[in-house]
């Protein structure tokens, strides 16, 4: 068996290097290199808005008050009799679960784990995220207490409810903000419905996620 | 071998014996066979041609439009940061291993393929897992990972749409991202209606719905799933994985067991270098601006956490399997570089070797294309591979897609070089008697101009369609077959012989013509 001394001694050697612990020189941070939306860009909403309607999403605008009318007509307009919330405890939530009555749809409990039940049966799911990026048209979701996986990967439908001052320009601005105490389980960020091209090259949405994802953006 | 806990269904996962057979066949592989098979097959040459030339497109308009002539120093950055960390991959690797497992994952190193195979088997059975939902992944390829869980008794299933469908074909994939560039949507209906049992249809979406429902219910039973990883990050201990049909989210959160597999050369430093490899990477691989589920995995599900791995349920794997080989080999132009690769199969969908080839198959390796070319040799050896070195036109499109700044012609030269060092190509002395006698000839004015004419002559006599043209230096002729060892040659394509005259009767009648009148 191959221990952690033996496998990094081999590439230590094959490196040439001194012993462990030598300094080595700071790696590459000019980061912004690869930047395509300034950090002083102001039109974020409509950045993002524009790039997440490109890679498929639908983007809905909608005020704080009328956020619970936006939510049940996506979820009428998909004829969810079924729905997962994903959002921590606050006026989202109880946005949420209002529109689900309004829609007439059912809460499914929290999924166990492991297997992702009872989502299964689950027509759409509504969540928070921890960000979105304009330049990408990302949503950022990251796993917590009221944030299962299952919600955003397992129901047909997936609406996600982003607030315009979560969104960052650029993935420039998003990844250098990780930081290993803070990091969840699960990062992931969202670029469009699930997708695949596998046969001919024809695209194809709702390959094994979500056929449908909505951002709704709100103040 | 299944428990009464995980009913046995009709689970995709009849042995792949064309899958082995074409990714690890007998050594030394030579193309010619599948070569000759391939450039007879129209119809494989449409599909691979088709599917490259519109991802190699659209891959160079994604990069213009948001790049723009700042991409040289955007794929400089990507190089410059793949390059540092493998100069000290020692002391990120040490720090990625530490963070890792302060998050809770467990680390497990493998020396070679069957070291790999066998950490996975042994959590497989420590777990008790009889049921492995697994994502799209070249590195567990390269282990051979599926057949080996298979016959430990572990029913194990490709997940990504087109590897799902390859395993239910025995088949194995032909490009590196998108594995099923050789097959069209007849044959997944065939397939689909054999193994499934499913309706015959050829529509593309209802192919794919019933993919979906096939393998949800696949995914309600798995207790273990298997990704690669794109990246690991060495700072916070996460492993990127990045998919976008959503299968790998399934192998990595609902299943109780996550086993990743990744290769030492995937480590960067921090998450600040996700912002250019991933913008990279989604463009070069199918320009996209990212891919659909990008995914950082930090440990195993937290306490409050509703879903997820176990504690203790996410094993990383580090593989070595012959990299240290190539690190070993730094400085400019050494075979280290290559380990820069990230996988985008750009460098395939450029390459005009490749769609003649019928896509990877020809390489008889799980990498192929300009960088199976260069990497299988490397990690495989040079006596087993002896032709992929030369499977290049060098013409350089693959060079200039790299996102990375891999100088896959420098390294073909140079293999191509160390394999004459080694005494190895085919032919080589024949090969070494040609260039002897063109020498000799050449120090030889005279002769040359006698063996020129013979030549020229003999195979003009040769000529087998009908008499060449009038004008005398438009009247290439051609052989339809050459005699000998030469035969090789014809089989393919027509010979072109020499003009009736050469280059220096022409020069000389010319000049004559032009100061004729003068000189009169
Ligand atoms: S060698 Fe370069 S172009 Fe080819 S797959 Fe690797 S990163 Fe992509």
């Amino acid at each position: 068996m191959t221990t952690r001394a033996d496998f990094l001694a081999r590439i230590r050697d094959a490196l040439g290097r001194r012993a462990e612990g030598t300094p080595i020189p700071p790696p590459p941070t000019d980061i912004d290199t690869a930047r395509t939306v300034p950090r002083s860009a102001t039109d974020l909403p409509a950045r993002f808005a524009t790039a997440a309607a490109a890679v498929g999403m639908t983007v809905h605008r909608s005020g704080a008050a009328d956020l619970e009318s936006c939510l049940a007509a996506i979820l009428r307009a998909a004829g969810a009799r079924r729905v997962a919330l994903a959002l921590t405890p606050g006026m989202h939530r109880l946005a949420a679960e209002s529109a689900a009555r309004a829609a007439g749809a059912d809460i499914l409990p929290p999924p166990s784990s492991p297997g992702f039940e009872p989502h299964y049966d689950a027509d759409a799911s509504i969540t928070d995220v921890a960000g979105a990026i304009a330049e990408t048209g990302s949503l950022v979701i990251a796993s917590g207490p009221h944030a299962p996986r299952a919600a955003f990967l397992v129901p047909p439908v997936h609406i996600a409810i982003v607030r315009e001052d979560q969104i960052l320009p650029d993935l420039a601005d998003f990844f250098p903000t990780l930081a290993p105490d803070t990091l969840p389980a699960s990062l992931v960020l969202i670029t469009g419905p699930s997708k695949t091209a596998d046969i001919e090259g024809i695209l194809i949405t709702g390959a094994h996620g979500p056929r449908e994802v909505h951002a709704v953006l709100t103040a | 071998m299944s428990s009464p806990a995980h009913p046995t269904g009709p689970v995709a996962s009849a042995p792949a014996p064309g899958g082995d057979h074409l990714l690890e066949p007998p050594l030394p592989y030579r193309m010619a066979p599948r070569l000759a098979r391939a450039t007879k097959d129209i119809q494989l040459q449409q599909f691979v041609a088709t599917a490259t030339r519109l991802k190699d497109t659209k891959r160079i308009a994604s990069f213009e439009a948001t790049f723009g002539d700042r991409l040289g120093a955007v794929r400089d950055l990507a190089a410059s940061i793949k390059q540092h960390t493998l100069d000290h991959l020692d002391h990120y690797l040490e720090q990625f291993i530490d963070n890792a497992q302060r998050a809770g994952a467990i680390v497990h190193y493998a020396a070679d393929a069957a070291e790999a195979r066998n950490i996975c088997l042994r959590i497989a059975r420590d777990t008790n897992s009889t049921l492995c939902v697994k994502s799209k992944s070249m590195v567990t390829e390269e282990i051979r990972l599926l057949p080996a869980l298979e016959a430990a008794g572990v029913k194990t299933v490709e997940t990504d749409l087109g590897e799902f469908i390859l395993q239910l074909d025995g088949d194995a994939p032909s490009h590196i991202v998108t594995p099923m560039i050789h097959k069209d949507r007849t044959a997944v209906a065939r397939a689909f209606v054999r193994e499934l049992g499913a309706p015959y249809t050829e529509d593309p979406a209802q192919l794919t719905g019933i993919a979906r429902e096939h393998l949800r219910g696949l995914y309600r039973r798995a207790d273990l799933g298997i990704t690669g990883a794109n990246f690991l990050v060495a700072s916070t201990g996460s492993v990127v994985v990045c998919t976008n049909e959503g299968n790998a989210g399934f192998c990595i959160s609902g299943t109780r067991t996550h086993i990743v597999v990744a290769g030492i050369e995937k480590l960067i430093p921090g998450p600040e270098h996700l912002a250019v490899l991933l913008k990279l990477l989604a463009r070069s691989s199918t320009a996209q601006p990212l891919t659909v589920y990008t995914t950082l995995i930090t440990g195993p599900r937290k306490q409050h956490d509703p879903d997820g791995p176990d504690q203790g349920g996410v094993h990383i794997i580090l593989l070595d399997n012959g990299r240290t080989d190539l690190l070993r080999r730094g400085g400019p132009g050494g075979a280290r570089e290559i380990l820069r690769c990230i996988r985008c199969g750009a460098c395939l969908n450029a390459c005009p070797v490749f769609r003649k080839a019928g896509g990877g198959h020809a390489y008889g390796a799980v990498y192929s294309g300009p960088i199976g070319a260069i990497l299988t040799p490397s990690l495989k050896g040079l006596h087993n591979y002896p032709d992929l070195p030369h499977a290049s036109s060098l013409c350089g499109a693959c060079g200039d897609a790299c996102p990375v700044c891999i100088d896959i012609p420098a390294h073909l030269i140079r293999l191509r070089a160390e394999m004459t060092g080694l005494g190895l190509p085919r032919g080589m002395r024949a090969r070494k008697a040609v260039i002897a006698l063109w020498t000799f000839l050449l120090k030889h004015p005279r002769l040359y101009r006698l063996a020129a004419a013979t030549q020229r002559t003999i195979l003009r006599a040769l000529a087998d369609d009908g008499p060449g043209a009038p004008d005398p230096m438009a009247d290439r002729r051609w052989l339809s077959a050459l005699p000998g060892p030469a035969a090789a040659w014809t089989q393919h394509r027509d010979f072109p012989t020499p003009p009736a005259a050469d280059f220096r009767s022409w020069w000389t009648a010319h000049e004559r013509a032009r100061h004729g009148g003068r000189d009169s």
